[in-house]
């Protein structure tokens, strides 16, 4: 910070204001309100006196899958229904009623169904059709070449029988996708208006950063000085990334302390990935080798890149229309309607321009909230012999993106193009 | 030390706000003179490289402005129209805020100098958002000397301050004008005649003379009259001539008068002054000057 005077200067001027204060204390009370409201509002939706089938229930159900896991599920029980499976398929006959109750009673995850009942697990017959018939996996009939798929078949097995030995506090249950632990992760959703408020915040701290020199006028004099195009644009730049970075991680911290902590502790964070089991993203079938943990980090990354899209669409806004209120709007539209239009999308995409939306996933930054569609399958597009994951080219794109506009921002603000251009002009 | 502007144009779409405008100025005071519009706030924009020329160009030392970036402007202290703060800083951090951004070395020693020098080390902590305009005044002056600057341009420094304040940064601006470029735009000639070494004047986004203001006074020489004639015909000269002031006693009044012949008969050639000269140059587009 010492050697940062001026990025110290800014942070000190975006903290400082009063109205600042107002709006960061604000937006903190109604995220936690909003936390609270979601816990409660799943809770009630899950609770035992509502819900009569226990596999749904919240959090009693938590506490019983686990000492079911425990006095159930144990070393002797795994060998009985190996046992079984073999015996099934020596004999090739399906699995009797009792033994598909008993499936569903204890709450079997569909990587346990893949380890322990493969045979009758839909999707796994489905991949293993395409690998012997060498078809695609995606759900979008891309293919992938063999050598990958037997090579994430494999992964996915060993991955689910290692994740079966560790604890399960962290599977999730859901009623129209909302539910569990991953509500941490899953926090900016769309029930949850704490999208809203980070979104709102971020703009209404950022929007003026430079728009406001001008309204107050300040501008030019800031503009005359030596370290006032070049240095002080990156000051202000990285210090309203400050705030942004600040805000997102404080939100989701307060939707992790609120939620995952409050009913599901603090244990089995190593355990798999592959063991989380949302109903709308089915992460059992992810190709990656991720812990929750990991899977957690990564999905706050990528919603915090998204933010930072936002605060560079925000910024870029402040530098061209110098209007405080014109970037605010523009950049709430960009964060809330890209939001909301990607879910628009993806529920109502049937034909016409919505299904053209979707499928050319033109609302590739906000696809960034909700990350875990992308860990959901062997999610590909084929680039000359190459099968690329479709996470890494919405990544690239995304990067991409976020230098360009805070590119675009820096060029306007310095008028480093224009003066280029003119210079070029004049020598011609 | 020489700035020349070389047939410098500022367009605003179809405005033309600076057409052709050729002028070298070197060390001294100059004021520039004109009334609203007359492009002398574009033209102090395009000196401290705010905004960029739409023809010509602008060289410090025989170099373009553009082509020496960053070392050009360390040299320029700008004290803009109506200078804005951020209200919740304190006089003393918005000078160092501005010192960190002139990469001003030893900051805290030259920004208590300054505070000093504008007679703003008493309220230094006090936040700017409780400061009078002429301490806002002030400060802004303090900020535009951070760094030593070789040039030194203020758009309208002394708008909204009382005689006092005036007078003080009248002063003030005099005592700094040593051994740099003041470019000190205004609509108060009172503020000017005796400080300026040159005055500028721009009509219509176009410099209509650079002189000093002795040789611009006696550029009116035998066409400023004072008249006494008694009151009712009063209406009559008003309408008639360009008048520059007048006073009444009992029933005959005395009028100061513009004109090429001699405007009644009893009237004397009197000296010229600023105020004459500005109203002879800007005749009728001048109502909101003096």
């Amino acid at each position: 910070m010492k050697h940062f005077p001026l990025y110290r200067y800014e942070l000190s001027k975006l903290f400082h204001q009063r109205f600042a204060k107002i709006s960061i204390m604000l937006a903190l009370i109604l995220t936690i309100v909003s936390a609270v409201y979601s816990t409660g509002f799943i809770y009630e939706l899950l609770h035992p006196s509502i819900i009569s089938d226990t596999y749904y229930q919240l959090p009693r159900c938590k506490s019983k899958i686990f000492y079911n896991y425990s006095e159930v599920y144990s070393d002797a029980y795994f060998a009985k229904v190996q046992a079984e499976q073999t015996r099934l398929n020596e004999e090739k006959l399906n699995f009797t009623e009792e033994t598909a109750k008993q499936k569903g009673k204890y709450g079997l995850t569909k990587d346990m169904d893949a380890v322990l009942f493969s045979d009758l697990y839909s999707q796994c017959i489905y991949m293993q059709n395409c690998t012997q018939t060498r078809l695609e996996i995606t759900q979008s009939a891309q293919s992938i070449i063999e050598s990958e798929t037997d090579a994430y078949l494999l992964q996915r097995a060993k991955l689910a029988e290692a994740s079966y030995r560790k604890p399960l506090y962290l599977e999730t249950f859901y009623d129209d996708g909302l539910a569990g632990y991953v509500e941490n992760y899953f926090f900016f959703g769309r029930k949850s208006c704490t999208l809203h408020i980070a979104v709102l915040l971020i703009c209404f701290l950022c929007a003026g950063i430079f728009s406001a020199e001008h309204e107050n006028g300040i501008f030019s004099m800031l503009y005359t000085t030596k370290k006032g195009r070049s240095r002080l644009f990156w000051a202000k730049y990285f210090a309203s990334a400050t705030v942004v970075v600040v805000a997102v991680l404080s939100v989701q911290l307060i939707g992790f302390l609120t939620y995952a902590i409050r009913y599901y502790g603090i244990y089995g964070f190593d355990s798999s990935l592959q063991l989380l089991d949302l109903q709308m993203t089915d992460l059992s079938l992810c190709p990656f080798s991720l812990s929750n943990l990991q899977f957690l980090l990564i999905c706050s990354g990528m919603q915090l890149l998204f933010f930072l899209l936002l605060l560079a669409v925000a910024l870029l806004a402040s530098v061209v229309f110098q209007k405080t209120v014109v970037a605010f709007l523009g950049s709430a539209l960009f964060g809330i309607g890209s939001a909301e239009l990607f879910y628009y999308c993806k529920n109502n995409a049937g034909a016409g321009l919505l299904q053209t939306l979707e499928n050319m996933q033109l609302m590739l930054p906000s696809a960034l909230l909700f990350p875990e569609c992308y860990f959901s399958q062997m999610n590909t597009v084929r680039i000359g012999e190459y099968a690329v994951y479709r996470i890494y080219i919405l990544l690239s794109i995304c990067f991409l993106l976020l230098v360009l506009l805070s590119m675009a921002a820096y060029l306007a603000y310095t008028k480093a193009l224009s003066r280029m251009l003119r210079k070029r002009r004049r020598e011609r | 030390m020489e700035l020349r502007l070389e047939n410098i144009s500022k367009h605003y779409g179809s405005k033309r706000a600076l057409q052709s405008v050729s002028l070298s100025v070197s060390e001294g005071i100059y004021a520039l003179l004109g009334p609203n519009g007359a492009g002398k706030t574009t033209m102090m924009h395009l000196i401290t490289d705010v905004l960029t020329p739409t023809g010509g160009r602008i060289l410090y030392n025989s170099q373009p402005i553009e082509t020496l970036g960053t070392s050009y402007r360390e040299k320029i202290g700008f004290l803009p129209q109506e200078p804005g703060f951020y209200p919740h800083f304190s006089g003393e951090k918005m000078l160092r805020y501005f010192a960190c951004l002139k990469g001003v070395s030893d900051e805290k020693t030259v920004c208590e100098a300054l505070l000093h020098q504008t007679n703003l080390w008493d309220c230094r902590k006090r936040k700017v958002g409780g400061y009078s305009g002429g301490m806002k005044r002030r400060l802004g002056i303090a900020i535009a000397l951070l760094g030593n600057p070789e040039i030194l341009v203020l758009d309208e420094p002394t708008a909204g301050l009382d005689p006092k304040e005036r007078i003080r940064f009248r002063n003030l601006i005099h005592q700094i004008s040593k051994n740099r470029i003041v470019i000190y735009s205004t609509h108060i000639i009172s503020d000017i005649s005796s400080i300026a070494d040159r005055i500028i004047l721009l009509k219509n986004g176009m410099v209509e003379c650079v002189k000093t203001p002795d040789e611009l006074c006696s550029m009116l020489s035998g066409k400023v009259w004072e008249a006494i004639v008694p009151t009712e015909q009063s209406d009559t000269l008003l309408s008639h001539h360009c008048v520059t002031g007048f006073t009444t006693k009992g029933n005959r009044s005395c009028f100061r008068i513009i004109s090429d012949q001699k405007p009644v008969p009893d009237a004397t050639e009197v000296s010229a002054n600023l105020e004459d000269v500005y109203l002879y140059y800007f005749g009728g587009d001048s109502h909101d000057a003096i």
